[in-house]
């Protein structure tokens, strides 16, 4: 009888490192697949972008590694903010790292602006928020989509920089 | 692609959460500040502030036959989405 082996990748060596309104992610794995994800969100939110790592180089070591390498851009987050991201490969290997993104100099006295359909949005947060405030129960799905209403807003709004850049 | 925190609890769509009476307050808070963020921009630390208070919500996880029974109607999220 014939075996068949199924290999499953590993994971290795993930790191993130945060610029200035940017991440640069870098990995390398052993085994078959062919492409990786990278999740990543603020800590705390469960929905999460996610981009496509390139795959840079495969070296001849035994087992061979392949390095992958992705950014992120136009992360404009509040005051320091912790992210977590998570690769994945296609066979559903997985591995998590966590990362703090500077704030850019950001200010507690800088205006969050909302542009008109957040407000929208931030009329249904607050009407969810006063039912969830008055239930004995809700459904986990409507407060996980109230967290991501939430998390939205945190992407869809401007800075008004309080020190006028 | 929707990729799913592994460091969050584990839910499915039937299951039922409830909050203790300190969440309670706090999304009454969270109410009221979003309806005054609509009529007026929030400084950051105002507006980090909410958030936090959103993200600190720890709800029980009841699964899926709640006490009391399901709610009285359940939000349609899908619809949320529709606005642009």
């Amino acid at each position: 009888m014939v075996v068949r082996d199924n290999p499953i990748s590993v994971i290795n060596a993930l790191t993130v490192t945060p610029g200035v309104d940017i991440a640069t992610v870098t990995m390398y794995t052993y085994g078959p697949t062919e492409t990786v994800q990278f999740g990543y969100a603020p800590s705390g939110v469960t929905d999460m972008d996610a981009v496509y790592l390139q795959r840079q180089s495969t070296d001849e070591s035994d087992p061979p590694k392949t390095y992958w390498s992705g950014t992120i851009t136009g992360i404009n987050p509040a005051i320091d903010t912790v992210y977590d991201g998570v690769a994945m490969t296609q066979d559903g290997t997985n591995a998590t790292v966590q990362w703090t993104q500077p704030g850019l100099n950001a200010s507690p006295n800088d205006t969050v602006v909302f542009p008109e359909p957040m407000k929208a949005w931030l009329g249904q947060i607050s009407n969810m928020a006063e039912r969830f405030s008055h239930q004995e129960s809700i459904l986990a799905d409507d407060f996980q989509q109230f967290r991501s209403l939430v998390f939205l807003s945190s992407w869809f709004n401007s800075i008004e920089w309080a020190d006028g850049r | 692609m929707t990729l799913v925190d592994p460091s969050s609890t584990n839910t499915v769509d039937s299951d039922y959460i409830a909050f203790d009476d300190i969440d309670r307050e706090a999304l009454g808070n969270i109410a009221e500040l979003a309806r005054q963020f609509i009529h007026q921009a929030p400084t950051r630390a105002n507006y980090d502030a909410w958030h936090q208070m959103v993200l600190d919500l720890a709800p029980m996880h009841l699964g899926t036959e709640p006490e009391n029974g399901p709610p009285p109607f359940s939000w349609d999220y899908r619809r949320t989405f529709k606005i642009s």
